[in-house]
């Protein structure tokens, strides 16, 4: 009996199970000297390296294109008036930042 | 999410889950003679166990149909065990009440000595049991009581046409955005579009208008009935700033729904505010 209790007990203490979380890839950029530094992550905190990225300008075309480091970084020299930056991870989940996201201020002009 | 309904489906398949156990215990040979104090018949028994099981069949079709296939066979699984266990520790002692005190101490002091509990440690446990057996379905009862209201179903949740179909769309809950270890600020939300689910091919949602297809932003996942999403909140957004939902049919056809950020969540459109 005593064992059964203490079984019973262990299964009881046992943690509840985990939320469902859904992880999405987070882009956050800044500026570095001349140039826009971006860091790709997953909202879970691990970077994410050799991903897809694109530099557009405010019509959605692409002006310059690469992956991301092992770190998951990238870096470029702003274009001339607006831009974003879109990242996919490999499902195909986009984040983005324009270049009014940028920490210390974008170097694009409207 | 699980569909938030009121105590009367839960007490429903209670009892339901209760009724047919206990119909099924009749129709044993054991426990039908010790609770009618008489033999039981093969035809009465079949005539039992023929009503006991459409009733668990019952039950089970009423958490199917309320809480859908996943979270109803959890849920049936769940109140038939609170059930079975009220039900075999009624059994256990509705055949002793008003028999004689002998009796009754004759079939203790058996079941004590088969059980061994009749040292202090064993008797401690079988009283921790006891008190385990009586908090548990309290616990979950109170559990339930305290559930927090499914997001779709409170008067916050912002309900509006979006092409041939109709969302209804919700923060999950309603406080400001979780701001991440990174800094990023990121907000959950459930949407559910009513019409033709089978039409639809994917939605979206993002804060700020949609420049082309494809940033229309983050895709909910999920089914017709409760699609979810977790989108970032960029530091660029205002408090002037609307949600964007795009939906897309399977025709390809695009279509949007501009949501006003304090509309849809007052405590994202503060937080932001504040950040400035």
């Amino acid at each position: 009996m005593r064992k059964n209790t203490l079984w019973l007990a262990v299964l009881l203490a046992g943690t509840p199970a985990l939320a469902h979380e859904p992880v999405i890839p987070l882009l956050q950029c800044g500026r570095e000297g001349m140039e826009v530094a971006c860091e790709a992550r997953w909202s879970n905190g691990v970077a994410m390296p050799g991903a897809r990225y694109e530099v557009t300008d405010a019509r959605d075309q692409a002006l310059l294109a690469g992956v991301t480091d092992r770190q998951g970084r990238l870096r470029f020299a702003p274009p001339q008036g607006a831009f974003h930056v879109l990242v996919w991870d490999a499902r195909g989940v986009m984040a983005e930042a324009g270049w009014r996201d940028v920490a210390g201020g974008g170097s694009g002009r409207e | 999410m699980m569909p938030d309904l009121s105590w009367g489906w839960h007490l429903a398949v209670l009892l339901l889950g209760l009724g047919g156990l206990a119909l099924l215990a009749l129709a044993s040979e054991r426990e039908g003679e010790l609770l009618l104090r008489r033999p039981v018949s093969l035809a009465h028994r079949r005539l039992l166990r023929g009503l006991g099981w459409p009733l668990l069949a019952w039950a089970l079709a009423v958490c199917v149909g309320g809480w859908f296939g996943h979270f109803g066979t959890v849920l049936w699984l769940g109140w038939l065990s609170v059930a079975a266990v009220a039900l075999v520790f009624g059994i256990a002692y509705v055949p002793w009440r008003g028999e004689p005190a002998g009796r009754r101490v004759r079939a203790r002091e058996t079941i004590a000595a088969s059980a061994c509990c009749t040292s202090a440690g064993g008797r401690l446990g079988l009283y921790f049991l006891w008190v385990l057996l009586v908090l548990l379905p309290l616990a979950f009862a109170g559990a339930l009581w305290l559930a927090p209201v499914h997001p779709l179903r409170r008067a916050d949740a912002v309900q509006g046409p979006v092409g041939p179909w109709t969302y209804r769309l919700a923060e999950e809950v309603q406080v400001a955005p979780e701001v991440l270890a990174s800094g990023a600020a990121v907000k959950h939300f459930v949407l559910q579009l009513q019409g033709d689910g089978l039409a639809v091919a994917r939605a979206w949602l993002r804060v700020q208008p949609p420049r082309s297809p494809r940033t229309a932003g983050v895709a909910f996942e999920g089914h017709h009935a409760e699609r979810e999403a977790m989108i970032a909140i960029p530091p660029s957004a205002t408090a002037q700033d609307a949600f964007w939902l795009t939906v897309q049919g399977k025709d390809g056809q695009l279509h949007h729904a501009e949501i006003g950020m304090r509309r849809l969540s007052p405590a994202t459109a503060d937080f932001v505010e504040g950040r400035r």
